[in-house]
């Protein structure tokens, strides 16, 4: 088990480590000059020295590179270009509203997916469980940029029950957590069902039925927990991918996580803000599929053993 | 008269057949009716296909989706089963009646630990204490309790861990306290011990036994294997495409089996008595059950089959030694379990007959080559085991090992496999999965190589072919050393070693034609190419029995015994030498089993093939095998000529291992020489002698080393410190 975690720990922190290198790059990876690029054709001479010097790039490429690697240590990832704001700070201070939003979104899926999966595979081939999938291919089928508007005329604009945007009003969190855990419910409902029922095929389900089970004690104590490892993968991946900010759906409600962040300052060109954006979110991704992974041993068993 | 606990009359069970459109509905059971009374154990005996499991989920009402029961009854001490809502049905389920299956692997929930899985059946159906109130502690007694009862070491413990902590035997164990839990009056039992090693197979039979005695409950117990039957059945039932076709108490049914099937399935068993003859086949294959029958199911398939048996239905005929007794009933519905102890059999050949008129010649089966009544539709294997032939093969037979040339040596063969763990995959340990093989092939004769799951004797296969490198050891074969040649070099051997595996549904490619497929080694290894290579396979595909129009087909055409031909074929195309054939019949049913061994045995003696047998079945040993080596982690333990090793066995595992061995002739079966737990992994194998911590004759010595080989006879040697010095009570 330990052996298991401290390798899986190990992998993570080599991922992480050709992360950092690639966001490191990624300013020398601007086409052109990336001074010339944040600062734009017209600006002075002096003006483009000034900035090149404040970010370190006259300094020699391994020099710069020690440089960025000693500041990560002190979880120093530079200044905005906007306000002179450490990025840090910044990304301190978006990131609980994506953390906000994407669990909620990921709750909502589950709660919306996993009734809804088992529900379509036990009703197999009936009016409910054609219902379900219609539901979950529309739901897949609809992109993000299309839903969110149509919730926001119906539920804002007509019926007035919910704010347009921003996250300061009560209920807020409403219509972009809806809109981004559509699609993911819908995902989840169709790999519960699969799941659900390939685990019922299983002969150790024949063997509860043969104690004399109901069907429902069948189906909530024995399928769903093995049913829903493969689903645990899936949920771990589109977590990371929620955590990352969820740049369309925060862009349309306004709301105020990395999502935004990241299109704000890559409009403004705000490079060591994209680059802190990217390191974060890169971060998120792997911590969220590591614990994903060893949450696995706790749920199977068989795994963790040797 | 003991009193009737179950009743089953009429009980017809249909599938919707898959694929086919227009209600071509599968009638797997066709009125099907038996009686069991309490405490005793019927056996419902048939080969695959037959319908046995159905009948078995038709009672637990427990059919797939697919399954519909049409018409028929169920009673259980009175209660109509099939009558009661789906609710009360499920109080049965677990409680008067519980079931347990064939393969204890997957049949527990791999992700609650085995005492939750007991608990459950426990609440649902035990009755609390008086005075434990609400406390759920009794149930923990219980589920500890039971099992206690089903001989599990450590039961408090044991009921934390979960399925995956546990061996297989202990698993079917684990699986009959769940069926205990409920105290149920009434057993099935579908196939507990098919998936199970012989030894665990006697434990678990002897513990289902044991349980029965003490509980009084009855058993129905679904099985292929006639051994098993003869061991354990009060009474038996033979089913056959979807129907019972004779009811007879077992010791009736051993005496003479009175329907053509039966006794064509008892002559299909290889023994050593056969061995100089080819077995009983029956040619043909299972109708399909998806269209009515006008008369016996049996018919396409009997050699006695006579005109009217295409178009009238057989009813039940008495099948009494006398020519006493109710004769010439037509009626369908006589119902054979009116009569208890009753011999019956659905067959006109028993209209107004008895047993000297339908079989004349001898009340039981043919054991010998003298009676073997080779059926004129049987395959042209059977029918070219002449007599001079098989006259000359005694002969050769009889001839000592050592006067045989040695075509391939193998000295020391060790095949390690290291265990490696951590994040740089450190080698921590090694599995010794072959640990020092000595072994010899030898032109036409078969080396039989016995020896339970994990014993390692799959991995010496595999390490002569070098499908799996030997870490040690030498393999002389035709003056080189196998296990030092480079992969270019092995090459030009290739051609002279092949094997056959177990499974030939999984062996070969469903996407390549049959003709490719046994083509595929003429042009790997360059033999022959073009029209010559498609003419040599169309030769392969007759000679195997499978016919040349094969060539253009998949194998999803063909059954199982088919494919194995096809396998064979593959294997002989090349012209090899030696065959490997790792348990190539255990997936097969007896009576394909028997066309399969026929087919080895002709090719044998044609081709001058040399084999290493494979197998965990001593009557194929018995049968086949010149020379036997029996294996036990890692190690063989023991080895001889068959008739050394099987009639004086000298190693107590080859005792051990024979006595568990279920045989239906009561004069073939040995003391059972019972085995406690389990056969310890070959990572970590005791010290001294691997077999002494389950010897029943371990002495304080057995412990310090791995005794050496004691040579008894120039083909015979022992691995066992009781053979090391002379010793009266081995001699004895």
């Amino acid at each position: 088990m330990s052996v298991r975690l401290l390798s899986r720990l190990g992998s993570a922190a080599l991922v992480l480590f050709g992360v950092c290198t690639l966001v490191f790059l990624l300013i020398h990876l601007v086409p052109g000059d990336p001074v010339e690029a944040m600062l734009g054709e017209s600006a002075r001479p002096a003006d483009r020295e000034a900035l090149r010097q404040a970010l370190g790039l006259d300094l020699p490429l391994a020099q710069q590179y020690r440089n960025y690697l000693a500041g990560l240590a002190r979880l120093d990832l530079g200044h905005s270009l906007l306000d002179q704001r450490p990025v840090a700070a910044v990304l301190a201070e978006r990131l609980p509203a994506t953390v906000q939003l994407a669990v909620t979104a990921l709750l909502l899926a589950l709660l919306l997916a996993i009734p809804l999966g088992v529900l379509a595979a036990r009703k197999r081939g009936t009016g409910v469980d054609a219902g379900a999938m219609l539901f979950s291919l529309v739901g897949v089928s609809m992109p993000n940029f299309w839903l969110g508007p149509l919730l926001i005329l119906l539920f804002s604009l007509w019926l007035g029950w919910l704010p347009v945007s921003g996250s300061d009003q009560p209920g807020s969190l409403v219509l972009p957590a809806v809109t981004l855990g559509t699609a993911l419910a819908a995902i989840l409902a169709r790999m519960v069902r699969a799941s659900v029922l390939e685990v019922l095929q299983e002969d150790y389900i024949r063997t509860a039925r043969a104690k004399g089970l109901s069907e429902s004690a069948l189906l909530w104590r024995h399928a769903l927990r093995n049913a829903l490892l493969p689903v645990l993968t899936l949920v771990g991946l589109q977590l990371g991918a929620l955590l990352g900010g969820a740049v369309i759906t925060e862009t349309v409600f306004g709301w105020p996580g990395l999502g935004s962040l990241l299109v704000e300052s890559i409009q403004a060109r705000d490079y060591p803000v994209v680059q802190g954006c990217v390191l974060l979110i890169s971060v998120v991704y792997v911590a969220v599929n590591t614990a994903t992974d060893l949450a696995y041993t706790l749920a199977d068993p068989r795994i963790g053993v040797g | 008269m003991t009193e009737v606990l179950l009743q089953v009359e009429q009980l017809t069970t249909e599938l919707a057949a898959a694929g086919s459109s227009g209600g071509g509905a599968v009638r797997v059971c066709d009125a099907v009716g038996f009686d069991i009374r309490r405490g005793e154990t019927l056996a419902l005996l048939g080969e695959s296909g037959c319908g046995k499991s159905m009948t078995a989920l038709s009672l637990m009402r427990l059919l797939p989706l697919s399954g519909r029961i049409t018409a028929g009854a169920v009673r259980l001490d009175g209660t109509d089963l099939l009558g009661l809502s789906e609710r009360d049905m499920r109080g049965v389920r677990g409680g008067r009646m519980g079931m347990i299956f064939q393969e204890p692997q997957t049949s527990l929930n791999p992700v609650l630990t085995v005492g939750a899985q007991i608990a459950e059946a426990v609440q649902l159906h035990g009755t609390p204490p008086r005075g434990r109130g609400r406390s759920g502690r009794w149930i923990q007694d219980r589920v500890v309790e039971l099992l206690r009862a089903v001989g599990i070491p450590d039961p408090a413990r044991r009921a934390g861990e979960y399925p995956h902590q546990l061996s297989g035997g202990m698993k079917q164990r684990v699986m009959i306290a769940m069926a205990l839990a409920g105290d149920p009056q009434l057993l099935i039992a579908d196939e507990p011990t098919t998936a199970l090693d012989v030894t665990i197979q006697a434990q678990v039979l002897q513990l289902l036994k044991g349980l029965q005695q003490q509980t009084g409950m009855a058993v129905l117990l679904i099985t292929h294997d006639l051994g098993v039957v003869a061991e354990t059945a009060d009474r038996l039932a033979v089913m056959y495409a979807g129907q019972i076709v004779e009811q007879a108490t077992s010791a009736d049914f051993f005496a003479g089996p009175a329907h053509p099937y039966s006794r064509k399935l008892m002559e299909s068993l290889p023994s050593a008595d056969k061995r100089h003859g080819a077995l009983a086949v029956i040619p043909g294959r299972v109708p399909p059950l998806d269209r009515p029958f006008s008369g016996c199911r049996f018919v396409e398939r009997c050699f006695r089959a006579m005109d009217r048996c295409g178009e009238t239905a057989p009813g039940w005929y008495p099948a009494a030694d006398t020519a006493a007794g109710t004769k010439g009933s037509q009626d369908a519905s006589l119902d054979p379990a009116t009569d208890a102890s009753g011999h019956m059999v659905r067959c006109l050949l028993w209209e107004n007959a008895d047993v000297a008129t339908v079989w004349p010649t001898a009340a039981r089966p043919a054991t010998d080559e003298t009676a073997q009544p080779a059926g004129p539709a049987s395959s042209a294997v059977s029918a070219a085991a002449t007599a001079p032939r098989q006259a000359a093969q005694a002969q050769r037979d009889n001839r000592p090992p050592a006067e045989h040339p040695t075509l391939l040596a193998a000295r020391d063969l060790q095949v390690h496999f290291p265990i490696q763990r951590g994040l740089f995959r450190r080698t921590v340990g090694y599995v010794k999965a072959v640990d020092g093989v000595d072994l010899d092939l030898r032109p036409g004769r078969t080396l039989a190589l016995v020896g339970e799951s994990g014993c390692g004797k799959t991995t010496v296969g595999k390490g002569i072919l070098q499908l799996e490198r030997p870490t040690g050891g030498s393999i002389r074969y035709n003056g080189d050393d196998l296990a030092r040649l480079g992969d270019g070099a092995m090459r030009r051997h290739r051609k002279d070693l092949q094997i056959i595996f177990q499974d030939p549904f999984a062996s070969m490619n469903p996407r390549m034609l049959v003709g490719d497929i046994v083509g595929e080694g003429l042009q790997a290894l360059g033999i022959e190419r073009g029209r010559a290579a498609r003419r040599r396979v169309a030769e392969l595909l007759e000679q195997v029995g499978i016919g040349e129009q094969a060539m253009g087909r998949y194998p999803h055409e063909f059954s199982g015994g088919q494919r194995q031909r096809i396998c064979i074929a593959r294997a002989l195309a090349v012209e090899p030498r030696i065959i490997v054939c790792d348990e190539p019949t255990s997936a097969l049913d007896v009576s394909v089993q028997a066309q399969i061994l026929n087919l080895l045995k002709q090719l044998q003696q044609d081709l001058g093939l040399s084999y290493l047998f494979i197998t965990h079945d001593i009557s194929v040993v018995a049968y086949l095998a010149h020379e036997v080596a029996v294996m036990y982690l890692g190690r063989i333990v023991e080895r001889g000529t068959t008739a050394e090793v099987l009639d004086d066995p000298r190693h107590p595992y080859t005792r051990a291992l024979l006595s568990a061995v279920p045989m239906v002739e009561r004069a073939h079966r040995r003391r059972r020489i019972q085995l406690d737990g389990d056969m310890p992994s070959p990572s970590d194998p005791p010290a001294g002698c691997h077999f002494h911590p389950r010897c029943p004759e371990a002495l304080p010595g057995c412990a310090a080393a791995y005794p050496d080989a004691v040579h008894l006879s120039d083909s015979r040697f022992v691995r066992c410190v009781r053979d090391r010095v002379p010793n009266p009570e081995v001699g004895a």
